[in-house]
This record gives C-alpha cells, sequence and structure tokens, in this order.
C-alpha cells in the first residue's frame, strides 16, 4: 500500500503533466487563430528563424496576392533607402517582398522552405538571390544547416513525397550528411530509403503525419514569438525618399547616401561595418581570398533541387547574381576572372533549363556605392536591381513559363566541370 | 521494428518499462535472472544497433570479439610474465580501433566499417581492464561476464564509465530486497529528474533558445552580446543535455539492480576548477585521474624527469588535458579546448599555493566564495565556447 502510495505521489503530477501535453501536442486541428495581417507585416520584413523553420506565418502570407517571396541570404538584412521592401512601400506597388533568408541560408534550407510551400506558390512569381559565396567545395557549412534545418518542413517534405525521383535521393544523400538528421534514427531510416529510391511503407507515412502534426501544433504556439520587426527601419528609411519615383534623381540620391555613409575606408564599405568587422584585423585580410573558388561547389546540385521545385510549381523567378566589391576583392585578392566564369557556369545551368529571367550584376563591381560592403547590395545596387524588380512583379506574365529539367545538373560531373568548357562547347 | 538511439525518444522507456517487468519482480524478491537480463541486452543493442545502424552493429561485435581476445591473451600472459612492452603493446592494441576513428576524418574517410556510437566508453572499459590485469588485481579472467561488463547497454553509448570490479561484484550477487526498493524509487526519480533535463530543459536551450542567440550572434558579428549570450545557452544546454543522459544511464542501471556510478554533481557550483572536474562528467575525470594522471606522475617521478614537484604535475596536466583534448575530436578547438583547462588547473594550484603563503591577508567568507563560483562559472563556460567550435563559424563569416 505505502509502495502503490509513493508510486502514485511521484507519478501523478507527471501522469497528468503528459496528458495535457498529449491533448495539446496530439490535436488534430490548429490551436491559434489565423495570422493577423499586422503579424504578416513584421513577419515580411523579421527574417526570423521561426519564420524560415515554421509555415504558419509564410505560408499564410503566400496565400496573399500581396506578398511575393524573396528569397537569399544575408543580403536581405542589409536595409536601406534602396531595399527592395523599402521601394515596394515607398511608392505603393502593387507587391509586397516576404524575406526567405537570413545569414547562411543556402540553396538546402531555401528547398526546405519552398517545397513546404508548395501549393500556395503554384504559378506565382518570385525573386531568388544566388550569393557566389554559398558555392563553396562543399557546400553549406554544417552549423549553418542545422541552424535552419526545420524537422517540420522536412516531415512535410516526406509526407508529401509522390514518387521518388533523382532529385528525392538526391535530398536525400545530402540531408544524411548533418548530424541534425541521421541523429534522429527514425527519420535516417527514411531518408536512406529514400536514398536507395524506395518508398516509404504505410506505417512510415502514419509516423511522418503523426510527427507533423505534432510539429505543427508547436508552430502554431511558439511560431510567432520573438519576430524582430524591421518595420521602424524601413519607415526611416522611407522618409529620405522623393514622393515620387524617378531613376535618376533617386540614382543621385543613392550616390549621395553611399557618399556619406561609406567614407571612413577605401574600400566604399558602409562605415560601421568597416569599422566592427576589417579595420581590427585589415591587414591579416589582405590577400586573403585569393585561392577561394566558387567554381566547384556541392551547391550547384544543391541549387538544382531549387529548380527542379520551381519548374514542378511553374513559378515565373527572377534570379539574381549581385556582384563582390571590386575595391575588397583586389584588397583580398579574390580572382575576378573565378567570379565571371562562375556568373558563366550558374547562367547556363539557368538558360539551359529554361530559366531566362537572370539579373546578373556581377559586371557592377567597380559602380561606386553599388555595394553596401564587401558582398552585400548596397544603396546603388537595390536601385539597379528595381529596375528589372519592379517591371517583372507589378506585371502579370503572360505566358506560363516553359522549362527543361536535366537531372545532369545534379550529377558530379556537373559541380566540377571547368567554366571554360562550357563557353567552347556553346560556341561550336 | 523500431530503431532507436539509446533514450533518443521518450518512446526508449516504454520499451524499458515493458521489458523489465520481470526483471523488477525477480529482483523485488531478492533474484538476479541473468539469461532474461542477457536476452533483454541484446534486444536493445538490436534496436539501437540494427536497421540503419546496422553497420555499427556489426563494428561492435567485431570490436568485442577483439577486446576480449586481447584481454584474456593478455591475462594469461601476465600470469607468467611481466614486460613493460608487452603492456604497451597491448594498450596500443586495445586503443587502436579508437584512435582509428578519431584520426581517420582527417583523411575525410568516413570510418563507418570499424566505428560505433560508444565506442570511446567501451575503449574506457578495456583499457582499464588491461592496466588492472598488469597491477594484478584482477585475479580470474571471466570472459562471459567481462563481456557483460562491456555491453551493459544502459551506459553503453556516452557511459557514466563503470569499474570492472565494482560491476562483477553486483553482477554475482542480487542486492537485498530492502536494498532494490531504495534502488528503484531512486531509479525512477533519476529517469523522470533525467526527462526535466533531457527533454524539457536540453530541449528549450537547445532547441529553441540556441538558434535564437546563434542567429543573434552571427547578426551582430565579431564579439558581441550574442556570444556571450551563446556562450551561457552552450553550457546550460551542453549540461542538461548530458546530465539528463546519464541520468537517464544511472537510473536504468538502478533499475536493473546495479548500481552505476553518477556522473554530475551540481558542477556550476564548484568554487574552483579542480571541483569542477570533481563534479562534472566524473566517471571521465576519475578515469583519467585513475589510469593516465596517477600513472603518468608516477612514472615521471620515479624517473625523476623533472625536477621541481610542481612543474611535473604541471606538465601531467597539460599532457592529460591534452589527450582529454584530442579525444574529442582532432579539430583546433577540441585542442584549445583542452589546453585551456590544463592551464586553468595549473593557475589554480599556483593560487592554492600563493593562498596557502598568505592566509592572514586573504579573507575568505561568503562573499568571497560565491566571487569564486563566479569565476569558475565563466571560466568553463567560456571553455565550452571554445569547445562548441562557434568561435570558428564565427570568423570569416560573412566577410568572404
Amino acid at each position: 500500500m505505502s509502495f502503490a502510495k509513493k508510486i502514485f505521489s511521484a507519478l501523478g503530477p507527471f501522469v497528468l503533466a503528459v496528458v495535457i501535453l498529449v491533448i495539446i501536442l496530439f490535436s488534430p486541428t490548429k490551436i491559434g487563430n489565423t495570422v493577423s495581417s499586422d503579424t504578416l507585416e513584421k513577419a515580411a520584413t523579421s527574417m526570423s528563424i521561426n519564420v524560415i523553420k515554421g509555415n504558419i506565418i509564410k505560408n499564410e502570407a503566400m496565400q496573399s496576392e500581396k506578398y511575393v517571396p524573396f528569397f537569399g541570404s544575408s543580403e536581405l538584412s542589409r536595409i536601406d533607402s534602396f531595399h527592395p521592401s523599402v521601394l515596394a512601400q515607398k511608392y505603393h506597388r502593387n507587391y509586397r517582398p516576404f524575406l526567405l533568408g537570413a545569414a547562411g541560408t543556402q540553396s538546402l534550407s531555401q528547398f526546405s522552405m519552398l517545397s513546404s510551400m508548395g501549393s500556395e506558390l503554384k504559378g506565382k512569381k518570385a525573386v531568388f538571390v544566388i550569393s557566389p559565396q554559398w558555392f563553396v567545395k562543399k557546400g553549406i557549412k554544417k552549423e549553418m544547416f542545422s541552424l535552419y534545418f526545420s524537422p517540420l518542413q522536412t516531415y512535410q517534405w516526406l509526407l508529401n513525397l509522390k514518387q521518388v525521383d533523382k532529385n528525392a535521393s538526391y535530398y536525400a544523400e545530402r540531408l544524411l550528411t548533418f548530424s541534425s538528421v541521421n541523429q534522429d534514427t527514425s527519420l535516417k531510416t527514411m531518408m536512406e530509403q529514400v536514398k536507395n529510391g524506395e518508398e516509404l511503407t504505410e506505417s512510415q507515412k502514419d509516423e511522418c503525419a503523426l510527427k507533423l502534426n505534432i510539429f505543427s501544433r508547436e508552430d502554431d504556439l511558439f511560431g510567432r514569438l520573438g519576430l524582430i520587426s524591421k518595420q521602424n527601419e524601413i519607415r526611416k528609411s522611407m522618409k529620405a525618399l522623393p514622393t515620387t519615383y524617378n531613376f535618376d534623381k533617386l540614382d543621385m540620391l543613392a550616390y549621395a547616401q553611399g557618399k556619406k555613409l561609406a567614407n571612413n575606408n577605401p574600400y566604399e564599405l558602409n562605415n560601421s561595418f568597416y569599422s566592427k568587422r576589417i579595420e581590427p584585423i585589415e591587414n591579416s585580410l589582405k590577400n586573403s581570398q585569393a585561392d577561394y573558388d566558387y567554381r566547384y561547389s556541392k551547391e550547384f546540385a544543391d541549387f538544382q533541387l531549387v529548380l527542379d521545385e520551381f519548374a514542378k510549381l511553374k513559378m515565373d523567378v527572377l534570379f539574381v547574381i549581385p556582384p563582390v566589391n571590386g575595391k575588397w576583392s583586389d584588397y583580398t585578392g579574390l580572382s575576378q576572372e573565378m567570379l565571371d566564369q562562375f556568373a558563366t557556369k550558374i547562367k547556363t545551368q539557368l538558360n539551359d533549363q529554361g530559366f531566362n529571367n537572370v539579373a546578373d550584376l556581377h559586371q557592377y563591381k567597380d559602380s561606386k556605392y553599388f555595394m553596401n560592403d564587401t558582398i552585400h547590395l548596397g544603396w546603388r545596387g537595390w536601385l539597379t536591381l528595381d529596375k528589372q524588380i519592379n517591371p517583372f512583379l507589378s506585371q502579370k506574365a503572360k505566358t506560363t513559363p516553359q522549362y527543361t529539367i536535366k537531372s545532369y545538373y545534379l550529377s558530379k560531373e556537373w559541380q566540377m566541370k571547368n567554366p571554360e568548357t562550357l563557353t567552347s562547347n556553346s560556341d561550336n | 521494428m523500431k530503431f532507436l538511439t539509446p533514450y533518443e525518444s521518450p518512446v526508449y522507456f516504454i520499451y524499458i518499462a515493458i521489458a523489465f517487468i520481470p526483471i523488477i519482480i525477480q529482483l523485488l524478491r531478492g533474484k538476479r535472472i541473468i539469461w532474461y537480463q542477457n536476452l533483454v541486452t541484446l534486444f536493445f543493442l538490436y534496436i539501437s544497433f540494427g536497421g540503419v545502424n546496422r553497420f555499427q552493429g556489426i563494428a561492435i561485435i567485431l570490436y568485442v570479439v577483439w577486446q576480449v581476445l586481447l584481454g584474456a591473451a593478455y591475462f594469461r600472459y601476465r600470469q607468467k610474465k611481466n614486460n613493460s612492452w608487452v603492456f604497451y603493446g597491448t594498450v596500443l592494441a586495445g586503443i587502436a580501433p579508437l584512435v582509428i576513428v578519431k584520426v581517420a576524418p582527417i583523411w575525410q574517410i568516413n570510418p563507418t566499417f570499424i566505428g560505433f556510437l560508444g565506442i570511446s566508453y567501451l575503449t574506457f572499459k578495456a583499457v582499464q581492464m588491461i592496466m588492472e590485469i598488469r597491477d594484478g588485481i584482477i585475479k580470474e579472467f571471466h570472459i562471459g561476464r567481462y563481456i557483460q561488463f562491456l555491453i551493459f547497454f544502459p551506459t553503453i553509448s556516452s557511459g557514466p564509465i563503470d569499474r570492472y570490479r565494482r560491476f562483477e561484484k553486483e553482477l554475482t550477487t542480487a542486492p537485498t530486497q530492502n536494498k532494490y526498493f531504495e534502488l528503484l524509487s531512486k531509479g525512477i526519480h533519476n529517469i523522470f529528474l533525467g526527462c526535466l533535463y533531457k527533454y524539457i530543459l536540453g530541449y528549450i536551450l537547445g532547441a529553441q533558445l540556441l538558434p535564437y542567440v546563434k542567429e543573434f550572434a552571427i547578426n551582430q558579428g565579431g564579439v558581441s552580446l550574442g556570444v556571450l549570450a551563446y556562450m551561457y545557452v552552450y553550457s546550460l544546454y551542453l549540461f542538461f543535455d548530458f546530465a539528463g543522459y546519464s541520468l537517464f544511464a544511472v537510473g536504468t542501471s538502478y533499475l536493473m539492480g546495479y548500481e552505476t556510478p553518477i556522473n554530475f554533481n551540481k558542477p556550476f557550483l564548484s568554487p574552483n576548477i579542480k571541483e569542477f572536474w570533481n563534479r562534472w562528467h566524473m566517471s571521465l575525470s576519475f578515469w583519467f585521474r585513475d589510469y593516465v594522471y596517477m600513472r603518468l606522475m608516477f612514472t615521471l617521478m620515479k624517473k625523476k624527469v623533472f625536477k621541481s614537484r610542481i612543474t611535473t604535475s604541471n606538465v601531467g596536466y597539460f599532457a592529460l588535458f591534452l589527450l582529454m583534448g584530442v579525444w574529442h575530436g582532432l579539430t583546433w578547438y577540441y585542442i584549445v579546448y583542452g589546453l585551456y583547462h590544463a592551464l586553468l588547473i595549473c593557475i589554480n594550484d599556483a593560487w592554492l599555493r600563493f593562498k596557502k603563503k598568505h592566509k592572514e591577508q586573504i579573507p575568505s567568507n561568503k562573499f568571497t566564495q560565491a566571487f569564486a563560483i563566479f569565476i569558475t562559472f565563466h571560466a568553463v563556460c567560456f571553455s565550452f565556447l571554445i569547445f562548441s567550435g562557434f568561435i570558428g563559424t564565427l570568423i570569416g563569416f560573412p566577410m568572404r
């Protein structure tokens, strides 16, 4: 009797807690209310980790006609008066960018987000900023991958997997190289199967559905916490802009702002970035990037996953290739020839499969105040890009885009393909 | 069949609850059912090292065969002779699989054919055995018991590191009914506390808070408040995750009637770094103390390598912690982590000597005690920041 009592007093509260938790997590319907337009507005520029890893906010935003997804990475966080979010708001455009990306999100994270929004994005437009810096030999760093890894989106992907094609098995193989995936034994089992081209069993699908439900409830409950809005920054940045849009006037303004805000260093980097990040270690950075090479990388295949998904969703996408600050790359020895070849290679991958909207800005490397810092677009860079973004997004598409996806671009051969051999091929 | 690494998810405990019913009933009657216990062990090893992890399963079988042959051969040899070089050779052969697993990644080789989760902990147990055979403490080499000791599943993948003689004593005698009653309730308590640590606190810290502070630190760049926040969150996460795991391992052992030693004892309340190592991952630090440090000190002193005792002990600390760093993995931050701790201990020793000489001038009260805990906590947290490798992520990002 006393033993039973002891057990009961020890276990009672625990059992009660478990029951409550089970009710919350396993309830098949949403617990929270729908996302308010105010939250959407905040989230559109927050680039918060919850938004990236979650579904509730970004998927709700994609349902509306107003928001257009902007996929990218750290450059999206450099807000100034010419940032796409600022221009769209100031000039009352018929679209608002929904920034999907943050420092360290590369193709794999973008693919995860993209596939989790599938039905909401069908036939829509998007802007995708491709950073050359992603294309290091091994692709995304493990730490960065784990930071943005979303179990919610991964289980969703598994559950929605209609057939195990080459892309799916490549993605599974890639995921298995990260500990966030292969430490979870059941996830690892399923990914191994997909990698080998096997379908999931019915009971595995049930498990995915159950896990997906749990993660969705979690997203409901916590997905809205901790959104740090950049709306204030945007409103402040808007004030400097003239009421009517005139490109030449705006360009002069962008030049003037750049000149004022990037004057404490010879590289035209914005002042605070220079004094905080560069100045303390400036000497050690001289020629430090001489052997950087973005031409051979796993990322080319990871990026192909994104392209395949865009094609499946019949989306119309504007791809952006930003430059690297020329003065800075001269100092660090980053090879311009290599960057040119990188641009050639990535454009081949795009054009060959029918993705023809490419804003290749890489030749603007020496334009004054084009860049905010070493690798991120700034004042005149954003404005120049706006010349393509605005017409692209403001006008309705005339025809649905036609793509021809080639699995060759997933191959090791393509990853290691020398871009110099490409130009000669296309000449023939 | 659902495959799970030990304590990976709460489902594991449902298996334990069911599989343990006969064990618990028999123990409450004062008996061990060894054959059933071994069956349960095989079952749990199968769900951990089968399915997708089957290559690890093969590796662990080969590994155990290797260690048992090595132990048996050395035991037979030691009954007649005691050549130091044979002993060194045996120890080297014992740690060889672990060394290969740790070194292979340098050449981009994935050592799946030989490695498995927990290889370190099995190696610690095996090396200990060889050393104690040499010392002549192990009087009888019982292959069956040795295997049961090596593959004792509650502690297989991350410890705590038990001692053979202690384990053997419990294996051969069942606890009394009263004793087991106590173990049972302590075991349940430990498992629940472990749930709080690992599944709740560890989860909030690791899966929810850590990404935030990481992102915050990356966006700020360089040395910032974000890095400080990351340091605290990561350190606490490390503690709750691992201490939770250890509580599970100890709790599960208790349910089986084995008093596996505890691994953590409020480490963040340590007033100095030595005390910290007596409270943090205790079974590991005691293992390193008994089987590396003490033996190294003994050799250095006997051979009079250094004149001063202080130099000798400081050299010993550096060797010990360097080894510990290398054991964690051959990356710069583990090695720096090890050397940093060696430095902390040397400084701590020097301070203690200084304090002894100037007893009258240095106050000792509640305030200084709290201050000591504060300093130790931060010194340790900083070491975990190094350990996390996050500094490397932060540097060069995103300036590329």
